[in-house]
């Protein structure tokens, strides 16, 4: 018997005790002292005689001191080895049942024997029966916390491990594949030692016969600084590699590293940094530790007498998981915990008397119900193409594509300029970086995990409001969903799907600011949390400040500490400013096109249930939102009063403005009616947990009236709303899927040869989009009944590189000139009004476009109709690539030099040479060219390598470089260096914003 | 019991519901207009030609500024380099094209304002003829056309022009009072090159026929059409194709014979009665009109008697459509034709229909409205100097003609035409020959856009 004792003079006499009354005759005890302080050595030595006792001059741990003591020749030469803990007592027959246990009539090859541990101080909680492990190395025990002996596990069970806290091993064992391994933890170096067993054939068994109760938890400092997680995931991930065989590592680890990753995802998004940091250190300290962790593979391997399949019985399946991460989620949303508490005695008769899991755990069975729906709706999109259709950004091909766009000085996309483009593209690079490089993966993972986010940030939100979990989670699930989000998520708007994550932590935050009491994380905490969540908003959809304006009217109005509030929110406001420094003038420039949308719906009916669009979700039962927040509103207790009628406030006001958005009764920068939907939907949620919250206690205390049947209603609405808008979610066609989302029109467009033009893409005025993929309009063309919204992309369509970027400058006032010429019937060679924009096809739907201007169209000389179904297709037979090298003629040098449309509707077809995209600019050959036309508007630091030539402004917006003489032409933008430093500042800015809000980590 | 917020939550669902009714009513802002300022236009001048045939190209000014206009010619081949030509305000340019193959035909775009345009085609010796027509002021993908003949001594042609970038593919239906509609496999699926024109010989495809109508349908891309026909009897006629049928028609005649003959085409299903109303100068008082019974998918000739200006018109009953063109004996061997208008307007600009001397050109306005009217008729000469004025009374529904004296120092001068209500305007002549009265052409003016006499 190996002794191992460090610090423990408090109970070892117990111990010693419990070991002298022992039945078991042949017995040789080693105690190895671990370089105890507290007189544990003395005990020993008195006990065993100083020859038994080994100390250790510095303490190296259970393994290293089992290892020690196997050195003796008094172990060395036992048939087994009774590995013991100083914090165990076993009871007097608890050897001699092990050793029995090992000679077990048909029983062969007992390599390890635990006994049943139970808890020193309450001998009828049980601590450990033997466990098991997961697919991926993570250990498991079939005992809930606490769980009381009944004699349920009295049966010696064949397990994966036992606890070697009082274990005996067998001597083939040890000699074969050593004991623990010295790097592990004890737990899971358990696992890993029973595992090892397993694979050489040994049998691992747990007799309930010996029992053994060990102290609860050690008085000793943690091991490490690190998290119990970490040590997990290091061990975990140390075993699968040891004790699995190749072919099983070719499945295990492959998926491992994506549940992984998405661990990863989840934990950077809820900016749990530490913990993140732990996931990744315990993958690092396996690449570092690999060679000892593949010698010791090597041993396991060599002893296999068993394929890995024969083990599974040992092994929990890989659903197993699942519930931890819902426990994981759980302990993440730590207010529910805390709350619980509060509502327990509340609320323990109902759930007494009804044993309801889902009042116990609402979390848990809405979290689960949710993920059952998401994966039943969003079934189709589980495919390795990429999603297409609605209004979804195309992602570029490569995660570098972001952080080229974010540094880039010069805008790659559109028609150029130098707006800076939106933080929210590091996120997203960030993000495809971490899919293993996949954009594609990435795409997907923003738009589904979108959905999730807003379900649990609005339930956090909710839940600081209301205070009732079980109210929380129902408002959270209504406002997920809520039509407007159905269709954000249907339509692939990124932009909208982040302002409905962002806004419940927003609404929240501006509730405490404005509230009575001072923010409960400081002031300090507390406007950098928000200004980080205004940032995060602005940078995927500026137009998140109307709702954030809307909002702080609201609290001005009907708040509590208004001049404390509006300082924080203003406070916070400029943090976010500081956070988006190098964006803020992409948010001003035209007059604050930014903030705007011309999406959404002029049907006032259609508005009140959220729709402002077809998507699944978008039917007569989106109603139940708007019904369930007024029922919610006339139930508010005299606790949410306040809150409620703010939150009505708010959500008329949304749907008010909303309207007038679209209707076009607002000033361009304030006029976008999603974001608009997006705080009436939010606030009608915030009503509907008002009414639930209000309605949880004390109902059957009062007299039967309004408030028993209200409640009744809510619940009727509340419930069928759900399970409809699951229905639908689950049983309707998305706008976003694969290539069929796509017109097949558009086949037309996309299977023109390779070269870079430009699409134009054209629409009435009533709030809808383009067809896929052309995205929202980026302006209004006004010409009466003629009028129509425009967007321009390249042959890919709307790119993601545009998040939160309009279409303003030099180049998109010259475009919407074009486009008034062409409405206003006046000209039919708007042709080559687009030539400059390196406009190739004009597409429309054929049934949205204004007649008017279907007929202006028809009149072009230099437009041709292609036949197409579902769409207008208009070829531009004045072609002109969006950089090239032309033979420009004195006429066509003066049409180039001019900005007037009159002269530049005269610019014919001329000889020329496409350049291509490089890094920085453009290059290629003249082809005996002289002019170098870029359609990227004019800055004075485009200049041409090698050349003194100055740029010149070209058709009043664009750039021309005279490269006569030259055989090469190639156009660099000169002015990178700002915008680089500007982007390195931005990252150091968001790093220590991060940083400074993150969630602290539990060890 | 506690209090709730119930009267709040019927406010303010009264409040929803108030103004989404109020928004209802309301409707979505009615969004500005937008003048635009780049001018610019095109015609089509499907004019077709042959062997020593020679063709003008008719290019005025009634505007106030300097128009820029691009001319270049088509036909089987590659088109040729575009000529560049200034048309000073209130003046006329006179070009000679190509006009060699029977497929030959001229593009003009031009910029900063508007200009009119028209064509003549001359055929020389031993069949002398002349054709006049304005052009087309925009390519369509369908067309209608019904003056042809392929009587015995007759050539008959349908001119396609594609003035586009990419290429037009389109079917071609003959149709003709004695036979079904016919459709040849070489009129079917035709591939009409970019910047092309081709003409379709008519005659061998219908045999015999006085009248035949044709209706091309593109099914990529857009084309202009034109006919032309040629016979030893009666010379050259030519007229434009209208890119869509109307259920009234306005075809006017001067100078001629007095033998006229109004040709529809009815390429529909079902079969039309339509009324025909001839006045004359002499007689402003329409005669009891005169019905005919249209055969659906045919064409039908009906004489009309004529006796100096004449305008016809003819309405279809019910809501049916046709298409109706007016064909007139000169005095001599030269016939001439033109297509009417379905849409009298209060300017127009009528091009020159002679290209030799002597000649007597006729400018005939016609007053299809319920109003009497005061016509202002303006010279646009080709020297650029300031034309003479004139102005016609015309009461309702009458047709007049301007003094022989007025074109007499400028027979081809272009003739703006203007009025306060809609009219509608011809020009005729007959010139060549000793007496001038060897070729005889008709055309029916080209409408003025509103902003082109404003600016």
């Amino acid at each position: 018997m190996v002794l191992i004792v460090r610090d423990a003079a408090a109970w070892l006499r117990d111990t010693l005790q419990a070991l002298s009354s022992q039945s078991y005759p042949r017995i040789g005890i080693v105690a190895i002292d671990d370089a105890s302080g507290d007189g544990s050595h003395e005990l020993l030595v008195q006990a065993l005689g100083a020859g038994r006792v080994v100390r250790n001059e510095e303490t190296v741990g259970p393994a290293r001191s089992i290892d020690q003591a196997l050195q003796l020749p008094v172990a060395a030469g036992a048939d087994f080895l009774l590995l013991l803990r100083d914090d165990v007592a076993l009871d007097p027959e608890a050897v001699e049942r092990l050793v029995d246990a090992t000679r077990l009539p048909g029983v062969e090859r007992v390599g390890l024997v635990g006994a049943k541990i139970v808890d020193w101080d309450h001998p009828r909680r049980l601590r450990d029966v033997g466990r098991s492990a997961d697919r991926f190395g993570h250990p498991y025990t079939p005992l809930q916390v606490g769980e009381i002996d009944q004699g349920q596990f009295d049966r010696v069970l064949d397990v994966l491990t036992v606890d070697t806290a009082a274990a005996l091993v067998a001597r083939d064992v040890w000699q074969q594949l050593g004991l623990l391994d010295d790097r592990l933890g004890d737990d899971d170096a358990d696992v890993d030692l029973g595992w090892r067993a397993r694979v050489a054939g040994w049998r691992v068994l747990m007799t309930p016969l010996a029992r053994a109760r060990r102290r609860a938890t050690p008085d000793l400092p943690p091991p490490t600084d690190r998290s119990r997680r970490y040590e997990e995931d290091r061990a975990a991930l140390a075993s699968v590699l040891k004790n699995y065989s190749w072919v099983s590592l070719l499945w295990i680890l492959p998926l491992d590293a994506a549940l992984s990753l998405v661990r990863l995802l989840f934990l950077l998004l809820s900016r749990r940094f530490e913990e993140a940091y732990d996931l990744v250190s315990a993958i690092g300290w396996n690449v570092v530790h690999l060679p000892r962790t593949l010698r010791l593979r090597r041993r396991v391997q060599r002893s296999r007498r068993v394929k890995d399949h024969a083990l599974r019985r040992f092994h929990e399946s890989a659903g197993l998981r699942i519930p931890r991460w819902f426990q994981t989620a759980e302990r993440i949303l730590e207010e529910q915990r805390d709350l619980e508490v509060d509502e327990a005695s509340a609320s323990a008769r109902l759930r007494h008397r009804t044993a309801s899991l889902l009042s116990a755990h609402p979390v848990l069975v809405a979290s689960f119900l949710g993920a059952v729906v998401g994966l039943l709706a969003t079934r189709h999109l589980i495919a390795p193409d990429p999603l297409l259709g609605g209004a979804l950004p195309a992602f570029p091909s490569h995660p570098s594509g972001f952080s080229a766009e974010l540094v880039s000085a010069y805008r790659t996309t559109a028609l150029g300029g130098s707006l800076a483009a939106s933080p929210a593209l590091g996120a997203l690079g960030g993000l495809s970086w971490l899919t293993l490089g996949s954009t594609v993966l990435a795409q997907k993972v923003v738009l589904a995990g979108a959905l999730v986010v807003a379900a649990v940030l609005a339930y956090r939100a909710l839940v600081r409001l209301t205070g009732r979990p079980g109210a929380s989670v129902g408002a959270a699930a209504a406002y997920v969903a809520s039509a407007v989000l159905l269709w954000a998520f249907s339509q692939g708007r990124i932009g909208l799907l982040a302002v409905l994550v962002v806004l419940p932590p927003i609404v929240e935050r501006l509730e405490a600011a404005f509230g009575e009491e001072e923010p409960a994380d400081g002031r300090w905490r507390f406007v950098a949390g928000l200004a980080v969540t205004i940032a995060v908003g602005v940078a995927f959809e500026p137009g998140v400040l109307l709702a954030l304006g809307l909002l702080l009217i609201v609290e001005v109005l009907a708040g509590t500490s208004r001049v404390r509030g509006v300082v924080l929110t203003l406070a916070s406001v400029a943090g976010a400013a500081i956070l988006l420094f190098s964006f803020l003038p992409t948010i001003a420039t035209g007059d604050g096109a930014a903030l705007r949308s011309e999406i959404g719906t002029t049907d006032p009916w259609l508005l009140v249930r959220l729709a402002l669009g077809p998507a699944p979700g978008g039917w007569w039962a989106a109603l139940f939102l708007p019904v369930a927040a007024l029922l919610g509103l006339a139930l508010a207790s005299s606790a949410h009063r306040r809150l409620a009628l703010r939150a009505t406030m708010a959500a008329v006001a949304g749907l008010a403005m909303s309207w007038l958005s679209v209707a076009g009764y607002l000033p361009g920068p304030f006029a976008n009616a999603p974001v608009y939907a997006a705080v009436t939907a939010i606030a009608e949620a915030i009503l509907v947990g008002v009414g639930i919250a209000s309605v949880a206690t004390g109902l059957e205390r009062e007299a039967f009236g309004f408030r028993q049947i209200g409640t009744a209603a809510l619940t009727l609405v509340l419930g069928a709303g759900l399970v409809l808008q699951s229905a639908a979610a689950v049983t309707g066609r998305w706008g976003v899927g694969g290539a069929d989302q796509i017109p097949a029109a558009w086949a037309l467009v996309d299977s023109t040869q390779e070269g870079s033009f430009r699409v134009l893409w054209l629409g009435a005025d009533d709030g809808e989009p383009f067809p896929a993929p052309g995205g929202d309009p980026q302006g209004v063309a006004e010409a009466g009944g003629a009028t129509t919204t425009f967007g321009i992309t390249n042959r890919d369509g709307a790119p993601a590189l545009d998040l939160g970027r309009p279409l303003v400058g030099g180049g998109r006032d010259a475009l919407e000139t074009a486009l008034v010429e062409l409405l206003a019937g006046t000209t039919t060679h708007v042709g080559a009004l687009l030539a400059p924009f390196g406009v190739r096809y004009v597409v429309a739907w054929i049934d949205q476009l204004p007649a008017p201007a279907r007929a202006a169209l028809d009149r072009q000389a230099d437009l041709d109709h292609v036949p197409a179904a579902e769409l207008v297709i208009f070829r531009n037979a004045v072609l002109l690539s969006p950089a090239a090298v032309v033979e420009a003629d004195g006429p066509t040098g003066r049409i180039v030099a001019s900005g007037d449309p009159a002269v530049i509707q005269r610019f014919r077809p001329v000889p020329q040479v496409p350049l291509e995209t490089v890094e920085g600019g453009w290059s290629g050959a003249t082809g005996g060219g002289n002019l170098a036309l870029v359609s990227t508007e004019f800055d004075g630091a485009w200049e041409l390598e090698g050349s003194d030539a100055a740029p010149q402004r070209a058709f009043g917006w664009a750039t021309d470089v005279d490269v006569a003489g030259s055989t090469t032409a190639r156009v660099l933008y000169g002015a990178q260096l700002p915008r680089t430093i500007e982007s390195w500042l931005l990252l150091v800015l968001w790093a220590a914003a991060l940083w400074f809000t993150r969630k602290p980590v539990r060890r | 019991m506690k209090r709730g917020l119930g009267p709040v939550a019927i406010l303010a669902a009264a409040v929803v519901i108030a103004g989404a009714i109020a928004a209802n009513d309301l409707g979505p802002a009615v969004p500005a207009t937008s003048a635009g300022s780049a001018r610019s236009g095109d015609w089509m001048c499907p004019h077709g030609g042959g062997e020593d045939w020679t063709a003008y190209l008719s290019l005025s000014n009634p505007g106030a500024t300097t128009v820029e206009a691009r001319v270049t010619s088509l036909g089987d081949r590659r088109p040729s380099e575009p000529q560049d030509v200034s048309v000073s305000p209130g003046a006329e340019v006179v070009l000679e094209v190509p006009a060699t193959e029977p497929g030959d035909a001229t593009s003009v775009e031009y910029f900063g304002g508007w200009i009119g345009a028209g064509w003549v085609v001359k055929a020389p010796d031993p069949v002398p003829g002349l054709g006049a027509e304005p052009c087309l002021a925009a390519s369509s993908d369908t067309w209608y056309t019904t003056d042809s003949s392929t009587q015995r001594g007759t050539k008959a042609w349908l001119v396609v022009m594609n003035p586009h970038a990419s290429l037009a593919v389109f079917n071609i239906v003959l149709f003709a009072p004695s036979t079904p509609p016919v459709r040849r496999r070489e009129l079917t699926d035709v591939v009409l090159k970019g910047r092309r024109s081709v003409a379709f010989r008519v005659d061998p495809k219908v045999l015999g026929e006085d009248v035949v109508g044709a209706q091309l349908d593109a099914k990529v891309g857009r084309v202009a059409v034109a006919t032309l026909t040629l016979s030893e009897e009666g010379g050259v006629r030519s007229t434009v194709g209208m890119p869509a049928l109307a259920g009234s028609w306005v075809d006017l005649t001067a100078a001629g014979s007095g033998q006229s003959t109004l040709v529809t085409l009815l390429p529909g299903d079902e079969d039309l009665t339509f009324t025909s109303i001839v006045r004359t100068a002499d007689q402003p008082e329409p005669g009891d009109p005169a019905a005919s019974t249209q055969l659906r998918r045919s064409t039908l000739a009906s004489p009309v008697t004529t006796n100096g200006p004449t305008t016809v018109v003819a309405n279809a009953e019910g809501d049916s459509t046709f298409l109706a063109a007016l064909r007139s004996e000169g005095r001599t061997g030269d016939d001439a034709a033109t297509a009417g208008t379905s849409a009298p307007a209060p300017a127009w600009v009528v091009p020159p229909t002679l290209t030799t001397l002597p000649a007597t050109p006729l400018v005939v306005v016609a007053n299809p409205g319920a109003a009497d009217t005061v016509v202002d008729l303006t010279l646009l000469r080709i020297d650029g100097t300031t034309g003479a004025s004139t102005s016609l009374e015309i009461p309702a529904g009458s047709v007049a003609a301007a003094p022989a004296s007025f074109l007499e120092d400028a027979p081809r001068s272009a003739v703006l035409v203007t009025a306060d209500v809609p009219v509608v305007a011809l020009g005729a002549s007959t010139s060549g020959g000793k007496d001038g009265m060897d070729l005889y052409g008709l055309a029916t003016g080209v409408a003025v856009p509103g902003w082109a006499l404003a600016g």
